[in-house]
């Protein structure tokens, strides 16, 4: 039942087929560091890396749910690193934003581990699978059903990661589950949804440098997301599309610009886009000691 | 004093037929951008017998300038690459042989690692020569079910060992 509704829901939306089609003809190379969704692939073991992410979001108005935020939203989320071994990494996440009430606030903390267990290489594709364990513990109003362990919810989630990349082609996939708990000081009520099935499909691509030169030259990459979750006791589901560029600078900052929108959806949410800033940073061999 | 420069004149005959590895080339597998090679290479310079690093990056190979007298370790190699999250292509060492005389399934022993040479012919190795490591890991798969056929009597290829445990290396001449 899932998975014939996952199905119908992603191959039923037309830009999905379009985007690919056109980002294929160009003769530029796969490239799999996605801005919204994570690769199966691992960051280095003994590397750490620092991300600051910024979400904006528009005002936004739905009558049918009596929605009606008339100000710019914005979310802070500073975000640390680990690659403790070439098979475990770990995020630890902090929020902060204006969602839940009008001054900024501090929300909540979350955790995401990711378990490389499978990695098929040859010299023109890979393969790759990993599992993560995400768990959040979030202080907010629970007002919306877009359930997230992103500064909104409390709770935890796991999930599978597969990534093909295929000379000009690197897919990803994300299938997981959340279970959604009590916010600190904010009870779930009855009529809330307390679980959700998130997917995703993303696909990257290198755009320049055509011919690599040396490290400090810079890499442009493109990439189309899409992003989907369901809520099975409500019935409620969305499918988010989110193009993004990224530049690479020195072969260790990124900085990533991403707008992600709705394109087919009936959930309650807080918003239905938003504009994605994020600036990263990488401290390969950042320690010494076994891996 | 006989004595002496017989030692002496042995030394330098042991000494004669000896092996110099100078550099490599390793290909690694699985790298997309230019973020993921520099991760490589900065894992690659934490290996204490490479002197300096060179890098393709558009065929993502590395060529690996070693120190003089340096005891190579392989598996140190290896390891470095998939710390970074990738795996060896594959690693060609380039050696300076001395008088080395090599057949099929010769075994020969540089520093700490014993190496075991296969699909080569006899010959005396002077100066410059490329070797491959054919070990599981080093190359494709499918170079590597090819091999294992043709060391069908050497149960060290699959298991990398010695009946003694010591590890060997597998090599052939390119």
């Amino acid at each position: 039942m899932l998975i014939r509704y996952i199905t119908l829901r992603l191959f039923n939306v037309k830009a999905f087929a379009a985007a690919f089609f056109i980002l294929l003809i160009f003769d530029i190379q796969a490239q799999e560091l996605y801005v919204s969704t994570e690769p199966a692939s691992n960051m280095p073991a003994k590397s750490i890396g620092l991300r600051l992410n910024n979400y904006l979001m528009p005002p936004y108005q739905n009558s049918k749910f009596g929605v009606k935020n008339n100000e710019f939203m914005y979310r802070f989320n500073p975000e640390i690193m680990w690659g403790i071994s070439k098979h475990y990494m770990l995020h630890i996440n902090m929020y902060a934003s204006n969602m839940h009430q009008e001054y900024l606030k501090f929300e909540g903390a979350s955790l995401y581990l990711k378990y490389r267990f499978l990695s098929m290489d040859h010299s023109h594709k890979h393969f790759r699978m990993a599992a993560y364990l995400k768990s959040s513990l979030i202080n907010n109003k629970i007002q919306y059903h877009d359930l997230n362990l992103s500064g909104d919810n409390s709770g935890i989630g796991v999930g599978i990661v597969a990534t093909q990349l295929l000379n000009k082609l690197a897919v990803s996939f994300t299938g997981g589950y959340i279970k959604a708990i009590n916010n600190i000081n904010n009870d779930l009520v009855s009529g809330q949804p307390t679980q959700a099935f998130n997917y995703s499909l993303s696909s990257g691509y290198l755009v320049l440098p055509i011919k690599y030169k040396n490290y400090n030259q810079p890499n442009f990459n493109l990439y189309a997301e899409f992003l989907g979750k369901y809520n099975p006791e409500t019935e409620e589901h969305f499918i988010d599309f989110a193009p993004a560029l990224q530049v690479i600078i020195k072969s260790k900052m990124r900085v990533d610009f991403a707008y992600r929108r709705q394109i087919a959806g009936t959930m309650l949410r807080i918003n239905n886009q938003e504009f994605i800033l994020k600036f990263e940073y990488n401290f390969f061999n950042a320690y010494k000691g076994k891996s | 004093m006989k004595k002496i420069i017989l030692i002496a004149i042995l030394m330098i005959s042991v000494f004669k037929a000896d092996a110099q590895f100078t550099k490599a080339e390793l290909v690694v597998n699985g790298l997309t951008c230019s973020m993921c090679s520099f991760a490589t290479q900065k894992q690659l310079q934490t290996i204490d017998f490479i002197d300096s690093i060179g890098t393709d990056l558009n065929h993502t190979t590395f060529i690996l300038y070693f120190k003089k007298n340096a005891d190579i370790s392989s598996a140190l190699i290896k390891k470095k690459v998939e710390d970074a999250g990738f795996s060896v292509g594959s690693l060609v060492y380039t050696a300076s042989f001395d008088n080395v005389k090599v057949e099929n399934n010769y075994h020969y022993s540089h520093k700490s690692t014993l190496y075991h040479f296969m699909n080569v012919k006899s010959q005396t190795l002077n100066g410059l020569v490329k070797v491959k490591i054919i070990d599981k890991g080093f190359i494709s798969d499918k170079d590597y079910k090819r091999y294992k056929k043709m060391a069908a009597k050497y149960p060290c290829y699959e298991t990398g060992q010695m009946p003694d445990a010591d590890k060997v290396y597998h090599l052939t001449i390119i």
